[in-house]
């Protein structure tokens, strides 16, 4: 009788799964480190430990089964996250001012690049210098493929590069809604493959295909943040239920789009970009946190994944290589994109407020880098194309390229050109107030004028929002007709937060009103510490200590009464779940089937124990948050906000 | 010219308006129209009445405030009653023309620009605003969403922030330079069309 088995057919599947995310998240944790970054994109360095991690797998003859990602579980599992992840936090201000341009580089420079470069290679061949032949059908099915800019290559570049929004919003607004484009013309190009002649009503069912999958994807998008909406709305009840819906929901919608054939990376992104706003109002503070950071890591994990499989994958495929076709599709791609862009821009800027500066335009032409999309398209092109194999040849070698090369070269051409990074400074109060105040001028003398335009536009949405939509999909949303205060009032509780962080941090200065040096200028915890901005702002609020704790203790008596408020009207019940309790007897003190038991005079008692735990919890977040950097998150939120306020 | 009860625009007006303000000829043209549209009783001149007839301005927070500010920068005070005709009218609209960096242009640069907005805080038109004055404008924006507390807490930090020679109200220098890393020329900027 044996006492210990080794049962690895059992678990083989799932712990190689466990194995290869643990080393991809392994080499992404080496990476973080500056020095590895400053020249390649973290991108760039996954896909090299994957060909090295492959090519050690290769030599010792492992079965390039196992560890070649399969494309299916690419799109279904790996995808959805990032795109997610994407959308959800995709600054939707300046999503709406350039949508217009989004549109045209998503449809126009897609459908462009496809024609010219699907064009000038069938050209090319005609000279017959490429060693696999090719008709006009299977080269634009390659070509829709490889101009596609894509969205996981694009965020995993610009994300550390930190480019300001506007030129962030373009070209991964452009990446994500191009796939509405690569879709169809890919299906198209495929479908056309099979039938002997094409027809004028074939190319205008594909026209329409295209409007079908990229509103349909939109709509399934708007249909599911609803879902999501409501679902958060009603499900106060159990608050750790919520998150569950957050990433549940979207994610049917994906699947659904899918199944429908519609664009599933529409479809999720336009869920998590218009859900967010009422989600955010639905759930607690804390549950909107967790739900942020799952999704980072879950976007994260996904990204690196996949890149590390494409450096594997590169391994696992016989390949064709033929220079003269590799170097053509290369010089064509960088080409037609520029043109392209230079094209849409001079066309664009003839309509727009804010203009594409030669800069901008160098810099989207540049950004256009092709990634995992484009190679799982590749692989899943019919068998019956003689040369399927010199084209997923030439799209790794293309993706190669622009992760490669232009993800390590656009780092110091933005310092080069002097891009404007985003800015991490603090908004004064005065600005938050204004840009909102600016919005209903410019809608008022648009109204004078006579026309429409867009911030009109806008107000008219926001009032239809707020009176039509905040209060159906959010919980005790007051109908109002005027604008919603909410973000002034966040900003005003965000700027009052990072002061008294900074105060804190800072050692005591007995009633020192404007002394001349910073006096915690090491001690500081602030992140702008070597702005200029921050001198005179630390020292003018030179406030004495006492002074700080009062207002602190103010505040913290504030929320006590608000607690105690909220607990009067909902019932203690909703004191006791606030929180996921630290430990399972803890939850089981206050779990709801006590209170049924309790007697009215106990019921004091019980949200008093309530209360007090969750101040205590709160008061431990404090201490924890003083030696972090001014940021406010979690529990010092919950202390320092005025009743009814998030963060 | 075209201040009495003219109600032809003629070339030479639309010349001169072109010239100092910088509009094409198609955009006073459509003005023009515009112009009499808002005329209801075909005076010549528009009243405070006529704009505040504009329905979508009817439901803007800042809806009379935006027609005072028209009337302060460039009305004529006949009898009483402030007046508009058309050149000024679109003397006004110049303001909100997206700045041109190469053209030199005297009407819509940023500190006229500035100079709208701080006129529509300033009620009682003394060149400050003061905390009172201030509170009003947040009310009639914010109003019912937030409480009394919150209102004074917020406008307290705003001018505190501002207020740098402490006098306890914003000068139009102090509103400038509060504003100053503001991206002033695009959000106060209207495409006119032609």
């Amino acid at each position: 009788l044996q006492m210990v088995e080794f049962k690895w057919d059992e678990v083989e599947k799932i712990y190689i799964v466990a194995l290869w995310l643990f080393a991809a998240s392994i080499s992404k944790l080496v990476f973080h480190n500056k020095s590895c970054t400053r020249f390649f994109p973290e991108s760039s360095l996954l896909i090299i430990v994957g060909l090295v991690i492959g090519y050690f797998l290769v030599i010792s003859n492992v079965d390039h089964h196992q560890f070649s990602l399969d494309w299916h579980s690419f799109f279904l599992y790996l995808l959805p996250p990032i795109i997610f992840d994407a959308g959800y936090f995709m600054p939707n201000r300046s999503f709406f001012q350039n949508w217009d341009s989004i549109l045209v580089f998503a449809v126009v420079g897609t459908i462009f690049n496809t024609l010219t470069i699907g064009g000038s290679l069938l050209a090319l061949s005609y000279s017959g210098l490429f060693t696999v032949p090719f008709n006009a059908c299977e080269i634009l099915l390659f070509s829709s493929l490889i101009s596609a800019v894509d969205p996981v290559a694009v965020i995993a570049v610009f994300e550390e590069i930190q480019v300001n929004d506007f030129i962030f919003v373009n070209v991964f607004g452009e990446a994500l809604f191009n796939d509405g484009v690569t879709v169809v013309l890919y299906e198209l190009f495929k479908q056309f493959l099979e039938v002997d002649r094409i027809m004028p009503i074939d190319v205008a069912a594909g026209t329409g295909s295209f409007f079908l999958v990229a509103v349909g994807g939109l709509v399934v998008g708007l249909l599911f943040a609803v879902f999501v909406a409501l679902l958060t709305k009603y499900s106060h009840g159990a608050i750790v239920l919520a998150p569950v819906f957050i990433f549940l929901v979207p994610y049917l919608g994906y699947l659904t789009a899918e199944a429908l054939s519609l664009s599933p990376i529409i479809a999720i992104a336009v869920c998590g970009m218009a859900m967010k706003q009422y989600v955010k109002g639905n759930v607690t503070t804390t549950a909107a946190n967790s739900v942020k950071y799952f999704t980072k890591i879950l976007a994260q994990t996904s990204e690196t994944a996949i890149f590390m499989f494409l450096g594997l994958s590169t391994l696992a495929f016989a390949h064709k290589w033929d220079t003269l076709f590799v170097v053509a599709t290369v010089g064509f791609c960088i080409l037609f994109r520029t043109v392209g862009v230079v094209a849409q821009c001079a066309l664009l800027n003839r309509f727009r407020g804010k203009k594409f500066t030669k800069v901008d335009q160098f810099i989207l032409s540049y950004g256009g880098l092709r990634g995992a999309i484009a190679y799982g398209l590749a692989v899943s092109m019919p068998d019956s194309i003689a040369a399927k194999q010199m084209f997923v040849t030439t799209t790794i070698a293309v993706i190669f390229f622009t992760v490669f090369l232009q993800g390590s070269t656009i780092r110091p051409l933005v310092n080069y050109l002097e891009i404007e990074l985003k800015k991490d400074r603090k908004i004064t109060m005065a600005e938050s107030v204004y840009s909102k105040y600016s919005d209903y001028i410019i809608s008022g003398i648009e109204d004078i004028a006579g026309q429409k335009g867009h911030s009109s536009l806008v107000h008219d949405f926001e009032r239809f929002n707020n009176r039509v939509l905040c209060p159906l999909l959010m919980r005790d949303h007051a109908r109002t007709p005027n604008f919603d205060a909410t973000k002034i009032v966040r900003a005003y509780a965000k700027i009052i937060m990072d002061e008294a962080l900074v105060e804190t941090s800072a050692p005591s200065r007995k009633g020192s009103r404007k002394s001349g040096a910073h006096p915690a200028l090491g001690h500081c915890s602030c992140p702008s510490t070597d702005n200029d901005d921050h001198l005179p702002d630390c020292t003018r609020r030179g406030v004495n200590m006492d002074m700080l704790y009062a207002a602190f203790s103010k505040m913290l008596d504030d929320k006590m009464d608000a607690l105690r408020q909220e607990l009067k009207n909902c019932g203690s019940s909703v004191g006791a779940d606030q929180d996921i309790f630290d430990d399972y007897m803890e939850q089981l003190k206050h779990a709801p089937s006590l209170k049924t038991l309790h007697h009215p005079a106990l019921s004091a008692t019980r949200s008093d124990a309530a209360m007090r735990h969750h101040a205590a919890f709160a008061a431990r977040s404090v201490s924890r948050h003083d030696s972090r950097r001014c940021r406010t998150e979690g529990g010092l939120a919950h202390i320092a906000t005025p009743a009814g306020l998030e963060l | 010219m075209g201040n009495n009860s003219s109600l032809m625009l003629r070339d030479e007006e639309i010349d001169v308006i072109s010239k100092e303000t910088e509009f094409n000829r198609n955009q006073i043209v459509r003005l023009y129209s515009r112009f009499l549209s808002l005329d209801k009783k075909a005076q010549g001149f528009l009243e405070r009445e006529d704009l505040l007839n504009v329905p979508e301005l009817a439901v803007n927070p800042l809806g009379d405030r935006i027609v005072d500010a028209f009337f302060t920068l460039a009305g004529d005070e006949i009898d009483n009653e402030k007046r508009l005709n058309f050149r000024q009218f679109v003397r006004v609209l110049a303001f909100f023309q997206p700045v041109d960096r190469s053209k030199k242009n005297s009407l819509n640069g940023r500190r006229d620009k500035l100079k709208f907005a701080f006129i529509m805080y300033d009620l009682n038109k003394n060149g400050y605003i003061t905390r009172e004055e201030f509170k009003v404008i947040l009310n009639s924006m914010v109003g019912a969403n937030i409480t009394t507390d919150q209102l004074d807490k917020i406008a307290d930090r705003t001018i505190e922030e501002a207020d740098v020679d402490h006098d306890g109200r914003i000068s139009f220098e102090e509103f400038c330079k509060a504003m100053e890393k503001t991206d002033i020329e695009e959000k106060m900027s209207i495409r006119f069309l032609n």
